[in-house]
């Protein structure tokens, strides 16, 4: 359910986001790691299992995507702005120096 | 006083500046749910400043229009996956319902109603009411397998169709955006218009779902698009239409004769242009007609798989009937086949099967001429074909029914994965467009601090992402 969730969440990936998302992530995997079944065949369980493992492999794509998005604009963002370096790959926008105070 | 008049003017470019940045604003509350429309920001550009004349102060630089390409390029290039697995789930439903499994009806009932009556021959050899039974069940299997072929027949059909249609749907969005080139050529110049750019990017929105392009945007302001990032569509104001038709390709040279045509994408010089076309529903169709569809009904270049269970169960059954004896004479009298279909043809055994008309229940071989002679030795041996043990009994090493059953499974697996990706594909769709949205207009020092911070939860996520995977598949691996 919280892995779903986190798919649902993963549509608008931003920092913010992915932070909320690995909290979600965190705590589930807590949960499995607490409670192993016992090792016997189990219908219910099983389709349980499988249901949250398509889940997590869904999460995965949400988060690559999202990832290799934001690199390729990353990367764009760099040429446009600060040109190639001398290796021929797009320049690293500065994000300059800054402080970021949380809560 | 030519200073009080340098800065009256000053102060007039500026109020007209940033009554400028308002009406684009503006512009984009009154835009903010039209389709394709991105978000405009007025760049404010500094005056130099060199007294008296020059006051400095803030003019309206070009207006940038912050719609990127490449945030537009991400969702085309989802969508064009999106529409090539929903397309590809729908042609595979269509072929499912074709290969039915639930054994009430098609080819595995037949099979099994066959067998059945063949088992029952067994038990009273000489019974003329179970070797009528034979034939009528015989006769039911070939129509059967005759059907299923047709159904595969009328599935190419309606796949051609929806090529077809496909590719006049690509000529018309390919039309429409010529359209807006021509306009811009008309003109004679690269202005920015908000609204016609729009539309471009919500025409070529629509038709990313059809075909796998690249587009560029050329200095006159016009749109060159390209299927599969080489072949052109559209240059300035000319068009270049795509067509589809149906042919036998002449290399390699075809092992088949009278085998279905393929269907073949061409470039408005006449290019064949199939082989790349992978990409959005066109790639679909045209997948799901030169190769999926053949690999059940055959090509130039296969016999499909259905024609090997039909000329597999026809050669097996006319064996058996033909080893055996209808009466041990003196001098015995063979038995005779009972099923037949074109010879010539191997990709046409399905659609011709049937029972030879000719054979009466009196013909059908029982006696197994041995040593030692068996009376229901034929029937015996017929009704072990349903779980054979022997390899000469089966065909590609499968039963009859495995073989029949792995046909369906092969679908059943294509459908399944079509259908997953399909549901991955709409959440990367809608994320594309979410992220198109979060990147148009951002402040480029704000996007750095955002790409630093975005890196750091990725890492985060993805690290939790691969703990959750291992520990799920070892949930699985346990309770199985």
């Amino acid at each position: 359910m919280s892995v779903r969730h986190a798919c649902e969440m993963l549509l608008c990936p931003t920092p913010e986001v992915l932070d909320q998302c690995s909290i979600l992530l965190e705590a589930t995997a807590r949960d499995l790691a607490g409670s192993r079944p016992e090792p016997v065949a189990n219908q219910p369980t099983l389709q349980e299992a499988r249901l949250l493992h398509a889940a997590v492999r869904h999460a995965r794509v949400l988060l690559d995507s999202a990832f290799a998005f934001r690199q390729g604009w990353s990367w764009r963002l760099g040429a446009i702005t600060a040109g190639y370096t001398a290796g021929g790959e797009p320049a690293r926008v500065d994000p300059g120096s800054r402080f970021a105070v949380r809560g | 006083m030519s200073n009080i008049m340098a800065g009256l003017i000053e102060s007039a470019n500026a109020l007209n500046a940033f009554d400028q940045v308002l009406q684009v604003t503006q512009n984009n509350v009154a835009n903010a749910s039209t389709p394709g429309f991105a978000k405009q920001r007025l760049q404010l550009t500094a005056e130099p400043f060199q007294p008296p004349g020059l006051l400095g102060g803030v003019a309206a630089g070009t207006l940038e229009n912050s719609r990127n390409d490449f945030a537009e390029q991400a969702v085309r290039r989802e969508s064009t996956v999106l529409g090539q697995q929903r397309q590809l789930a729908a042609s595979l439903t269509s072929l499912q319902s074709v290969m039915d499994v639930s054994g009430t009806n098609g080819i595995p009932y037949a099979l099994n109603n066959f067998f059945q009556s063949v088992s029952a021959w067994s038990q009273t050899p000489s019974d003329q009411a179970a070797r009528q039974a034979v034939i009528s069940r015989g006769a039911d299997m070939a129509q059967a397998i005759r059907n299923a072929s047709a159904a595969l027949k009328g599935v190419a059909q309606d796949t051609d169709t929806q090529a077809r249609n496909t590719v006049n749907q690509v000529n018309e969005l390919v039309g429409q955006i010529q359209g807006y080139n021509h306009r811009i050529l008309q003109s004679g110049s690269a202005s920015y218009d908000s609204g016609m750019d729009a539309s471009v990017h919500s025409t070529l929105e629509q038709l990313s779902t059809y075909i796998d392009f690249t587009t560029m945007r050329e200095p006159d302001g016009t749109t060159t698009i390209l299927l599969n990032g080489s072949t052109p569509l559209l240059i300035g104001d000319k068009q270049y239409a795509l067509s589809e038709a149906l042919t036998s390709p002449p290399s390699p040279p075809a092992l088949y004769a009278n085998a279905p045509p393929k269907a073949q994408l061409r470039a408005s010089d006449g290019t064949d242009v199939t082989a790349q076309t992978t990409g959005g529903q066109l790639g679909a169709l045209l997948s799901v007609r030169n190769s999926i569809l053949p690999s059940f009904q055959g090509d130039a270049s296969q016999v499909g798989s259905l024609n090997t269970l039909a000329q597999g169960l026809a050669d097996l059954v006319n064996q058996l009937l033909t080893s055996g004896n209808i009466s041990d004479g003196p001098p015995p009298q063979p038995g005779i086949p009972l099923f037949t279909y074109d010879r010539a043809s191997p990709v046409s055994v399905a659609a011709t099967l049937s029972v030879d008309p000719s054979v009466t229940p009196g013909q059908l071989a029982a006696i197994s001429p041995g040593p030692p002679e068996v009376s229901n030795g034929v029937p015996l041996a017929l009704s072990q074909l349903a779980k054979p043990t022997d390899s000469a009994d089966e065909v590609d090493g499968f039963s009859l029914t495995q073989f029949y059953g792995n046909m369906a499974a092969d679908v059943g697996n294509q459908l399944q994965q079509a259908q997953n990706s399909t549901q991955v594909q709409q959440s990367l769709v809608a994320q594309a467009q979410n992220q198109r949205q979060q990147i148009s207009g951002v402040d480029i020092n704000e996007e750095a601090m955002v790409a630093v911070e975005f890196q750091r939860a990725y890492e985060a996520n993805s690290r939790l992402i691969t703990v959750l995977d291992q520990l799920t598949l070892d949930t699985i691996n346990m309770l199985q």
